[in-house]
């Protein structure tokens, strides 16, 4: 597994009991697998996202595919800050 | 697990610990006391979300009420403390989410920690002005029924969940309605072949 920290969009779900939820745009493009974890580290205040940059900083336990498929992927690819191994 | 918690009463304090609710959920739609259950002890739950508004009548016997569906929710009002820990088990058969609601302030304000058995994902989720924010997500792996525990806690500014001992895990840090001393439980039916055995309880509210 690894520890990783990158910018990503927020986007929205529909989560437990039908909410729409702000949600990480990453997690939408690579849903998390069984085992993978997420975390807001940037704390923005939820009735105060800024549209514009619509950009923030989330911290993934991810598997080494995911990361891999980040790394691959164009729109994170340069926004992972960094990377370790847990 | 579910012996040691039954064995739990209201106000009583155990080791330091109090217990603020012990909700055994053996209260009947039309307001009967089912014989032979648990007694309930601590607060009447408030039903904040319940769309018919007749009361505890979501889980019966620690069942869920097949009565279509429903996102009802109970809200444990005014606990005196800010600070606390949420324990039930759940037997899943279905999809039903369950659903812990921390700090709540009002419908529009409140903590929600959700697991769903469907995708196997921990949920903890602000609401501040009627806007919902996830801040953390877990994901389980071979959870998509069975019986497990489900615990959540609040402590000073870190709120996290936990199923099933750790198999998912969730914690965000926040200042946000850090004084709410309101706690509750819902869940989400979709009542038919999908939820079909979905159970819960009993739920347990302890300081700290």
């Amino acid at each position: 597994m690894n520890r990783i920290r990158l910018l990503t969009p927020w986007g929205t779900k529909t989560t437990g009991r039908g909410k729409v939820s702000n949600f990480p745009q990453v997690l939408l493009d690579h849903p998390p697998l069984a085992g993978e974890s997420y975390r807001d580290v940037t704390g923005q205040p939820s009735g105060n996202l800024p549209p514009s940059p619509n950009v923030y900083t989330v911290e993934l336990v991810c598997t080494d595919a995911t990361l891999s498929a980040l790394q691959a992927d164009a729109n994170y690819a340069p926004g992972i800050l960094w990377s370790e191994p847990t | 697990m579910t012996m040691h918690l039954a064995s739990l009463g209201a106000g009583k304090k155990t080791s330091g610990t109090t217990t603020l609710v012990h909700d055994a959920f053996n209260t009947a739609a039309n307001g009967t006391v089912l014989s032979g259950e648990t007694p309930t002890t601590g607060p009447t739950p408030h039903p904040v979300f319940n769309p018919d508004g007749t009361g505890e009548f979501f889980i019966l016997n620690g069942t869920a009420d097949p009565g279509g569906n429903q996102f009802p929710c109970d809200i444990y009002q005014s606990l005196g403390q800010s600070d606390v820990t949420m324990t039930s088990f759940a037997h899943w058969n279905g999809d039903c989410d369950l659903t812990f609601i921390l700090r709540f302030q009002d419908v529009n304000n409140y903590w929600s920690a959700s697991y769903d058995p469907g995708s196997e994902t921990l949920y903890l989720i602000e609401t501040l002005a009627a806007s919902n924010t996830t801040r953390a997500t877990s994901v389980a792996s071979g959870h998509t029924s069975g019986s497990y525990t489900f615990s959540s806690q609040t402590s000073g500014t870190t709120l996290s969940a936990n199923m099933d001992s750790g198999a998912a895990t969730v914690s965000y840090s926040s200042s946000d309605l850090q004084s709410a001393q309101s706690f509750g439980i819902a869940a989400a039916f979709n009542f038919g072949a999908a939820s079909g055995g979905d159970a819960f309880g009993p739920l347990i509210i302890t300081h700290p």
